[in-house]
């Protein structure tokens, strides 16, 4: 018996010594075929941790889109730029599986084993986290495309750089809008996850600092499948708007019981749900008039070198994917878009160089818009569009001009439609 | 004199792993330290679910109170984080103490299903209070060197596994088995099975929550759904079930396996690791249904119902 459980011992540590020696040999084997890449010298390698299954594989596969598009249009064009030479762009995704820690040991991987220097984030702001700080600790530029979490840029990291507003921004549209709609006073109901927390409050402190009265606020859990007390003590408050910061299936399910339980609003809007196709879809015309807070519409009004117009970018995506872009994609290209500005701006991919490039870059015009990189590697100045739901179809109705697209605020009661 | 083999396998496989860190690169400690971790937390679950016999599926619930009880003192209270982190180890061991005292009154599917509703109920508790983190989670600052997060995982693999191994050879082992196989022989003849049971599962708690304190810091942002990943729960269960449960070396055999193969799997194939762990974990299931260790040795504290059929 204690012979044989010596004789385990020696067979645990063979397998051990096996598979670690295998573990090896998949790196080294990664790292070859990688500098094989490097070394063909006219190309640039970026890697992008990404979801490409899990919970967020929907949105994942926006950013993955939205990354490759940027790259294609580039090779298309030749290839990037750079001090009179072009050169090729090969980005490398890995999937993540909607993990953060994977997000952590993927960019370890990518880094140490494949020799990658450059970095497009992958979705979420936890998983933006969790890779932020393998590339701080390895000093390699990341540039953030699906997180605008305040708190990413709060940690005094010098690498970490992003295409999106803030969290906290995402709803001063709307609430301008609702201003000159004569609005005032709102009811905010929020998910207790990290986005719509961020969102809410700095939707409710920009609500109390111009003018609005919040009568009523309150935090449920992700995934709520119901929230109809919710909805009855906002009745009793009889507030003018109800603001939700959640999920698509919570914004549905919001809308849904308040026409069924006929608490009428003169407007309701949502940070995430009415932008997506499938909110319309689920709702019918209970859908009608519903606002949503976006971070990029095709009908706005910008354009840069590499996609054109917002609307040319809206066209080259669906000739590529076969569906129409939405700000995930958008601002997801975005980023890429800084990433070769920021190469070019510095001649070369040395990843202190293109941070550097990265910090300085000021403020770009890009299909997005326009803005300004701070120096915690944050954006500020752009202008967030808000959407309405018409006729089943998300209409731009922010900024000016598009305002004078408005209609139905204050919105009919549920029993008038 | 096997013992002193055993000894000097266990000093060597020890010895190897302090020295690997000089040898690889930054991607393989991470793995390493990722394995390291696994093996400590699968030896934690093993305590309660391999010796003891009660299958939990809730013990994410004490790595997450580490980490988030860890991160909150040091963030919102400025504690020094040895400091935070010794609170939160003892905090979490005595939640784990007074907890273990109404749950392991179950047995069974039921307990099981209770300490999941544990880990779902504090992940709750946590997302809703603000001083813990809420639903934003915390950052923690940013440390150098990974080394020092595998050699503290490694460290308390290694507590983990000899103290499994002191456990198993101690007085206090012998209850732990006698209350796994017949708990109620066990009171008749005057074993305090409600005190050893709570106990076994405090022990429990507190390996989680050594590891979740020194995670927070190896991670530098937590938040709940990432700490309290009922995922975590399954990993422990199925690397010590697949390692063999009741034996020392079984759950750290098992975190080896387990992590090189995910590892390798995502390396591989983008899409298909999950679906390969899967078919790996399934295959074990139905063809060594003690794990490895088991299959040779019935190991002090594995399985015994398998003689039973002999008795009649």
């Amino acid at each position: 018996m204690v012979r044989k459980s010596v004789k385990l011992t020696g067979l645990f540590m063979a397998v051990s010594l096996l598979l670690v020696a295998a573990l090896a040999g998949c790196g080294s084997q990664g790292a070859k075929q990688n500098t094989s890449n490097a070394s063909a010298a006219d190309t640039i390698t970026i890697g992008a941790p990404d979801a490409a299954t899990g919970a967020l594989a929907n949105e994942g596969k926006l950013v993955h889109d939205g990354y490759t598009l940027w790259q294609d249009v580039v090779n298309k064009q030749g290839g990037l730029l750079v001090g009179g030479k072009r050169y090729k762009i090969n980005l490398v995704f890995k999937d993540d599986q909607s993990k953060p820690d994977n997000d952590k040991s993927l960019t370890e991987q990518m880094i140490t084993q494949d020799g990658i220097k450059l970095f497009l984030s992958p979705y979420a702001s936890p998983n933006i986290f969790a890779a932020s700080t393998v590339a701080e600790s390895h000093k390699v530029p990341m540039i953030a495309a699906g997180g605008g979490a305040k708190k990413i840029f709060e940690r005094g990291y010098k690498y970490i750089f992003s295409s999106y507003p803030y969290s906290g921004e995402y709803l001063g549209s709307v609430l301008d809008l609702l201003k000159g709609r004569g609005i005032k006073t709102v009811a905010f109901l929020h998910a207790d996850d990290l986005f719509s927390q961020e969102a809410d409050q700095g939707g409710e402190a920009y609500a109390k600092s111009h003018g609005f009265d919040v009568v009523y606020s309150a935090q449920y859990p992700s995934g709520a499948t119901d929230l109809s007390s919710q909805l009855t003590q906002i009745a009793q408050k009889k507030a003018d708007a109800l603001i939700g910061t959640g999920h698509f299936e919570e914004a549905v399910q919001l809308v849904k019981q308040a026409k069924q339980m006929n608490v009428n609003f003169k407007a309701m809007a949502f940070t995430v749900g009415p932008t997506m196709p499938a909110f319309a879809q689920n709702l019918g015309k209970d859908a009608e008039g519903v606002l949503g807070a976006s971070l990029w519409t095709p009908d706005l009004p910008y354009k840069d070198d590499v996609f054109g117009t917002a609307a040319q970018y809206a066209a080259l995506y669906k000739q590529s994917f076969g569906t129409e872009p939405d700000y995930h994609a958008a601002m997801a290209s975005a980023a890429a878009e800084m990433m070769g500005l920021a190469i070019q701006k510095a001649g070369s991919a040395d990843p202190q160089k293109v941070r550097d490039a990265l910090a300085g870059l000021g403020t770009v015009h890009l299909f997005d818009g326009s803005f300004t990189i701070e120096p915690n590697g944050s954006i500020k100045g752009l202008v967030l569009p808000v959407i309405q739901i018409q006729n089943g179809k998300a209409v731009t109705v922010w900024p000016a001009p598009f305002d004078k697209n408005i209609k139905d605020i204050p919105l009919p009661p549920w029993s008038k439609r | 004199m096997s013992k002193r083999v055993n000894y000097a396998l266990f000093a060597v496989v020890v010895l190897a792993a302090l020295l690997l860190p000089l040898t690889s690169n930054d991607y393989l400690i991470q793995v390493a330290t990722g394995i390291a971790m696994y093996a400590a937390l699968a030896s934690s679950w093993n305590l309660i679910g391999g010796l003891t016999g009660y299958p939990s599926f809730g013990n994410v619930a004490f790595f997450g109170l580490g980490a988030v009880l860890a991160a909150a003192l040091s963030v919102n209270l400025h504690w020094p984080y040895i400091d935070a982190a010794l609170a939160a180890v003892l905090g979490s061991g005595l939640f784990g103490l007074v907890l273990g005292l109404p749950l392991l009154r179950l047995r069974g599917h039921y307990f099981s299903i209770a300490t999941l509703a544990l880990a779902e109920a504090t992940m709750a508790v946590v997302t809703n209070v603000n001083f813990l983190g809420g639903g934003q989670g915390f950052s923690l600052p940013l440390l150098g060197s990974g080394k020092i997060f595998y050699y503290l995982m490694l460290g308390i693999a290694v507590l983990a596994a000899a103290g499994t191994y002191l456990i198993i050879n101690s007085h206090f082992g012998n209850i732990l088995l006698a209350i796994k196989s017949d708990e109620l022989a066990a009171q008749s003849v005057g074993v305090n099975t409600v005190l050893a049971k709570s106990t076994a599962f405090a022990l429990s708690a507190v390996l989680g929550a050594m590891v979740g304190v020194v995670y927070a810091l190896w991670q530098s942002y937590i938040d709940p759904p990432t700490v309290f990943d009922p995922g975590i729960t399954v990993f422990m269960l199925v690397m010590t079930l697949m390692g063999g449960a009741g034996t020392v070396a079984g759950p750290v055999l098992g975190a080896v396996i387990i992590g090189v193969l995910t590892q390798l799997a995502m390396s591989f194939s983008k899409n298909a690791s999950s679906l390969l762990l899967g078919l790996g974990i399934m295959a074990v299931v139905l063809f060594l249904p003690r794990g490895i260790l088991g299959v040779h040795r019935p190991a002090k504290g594995g399985e015994r119902r398998g003689a039973r059929p002999l008795r009649g």
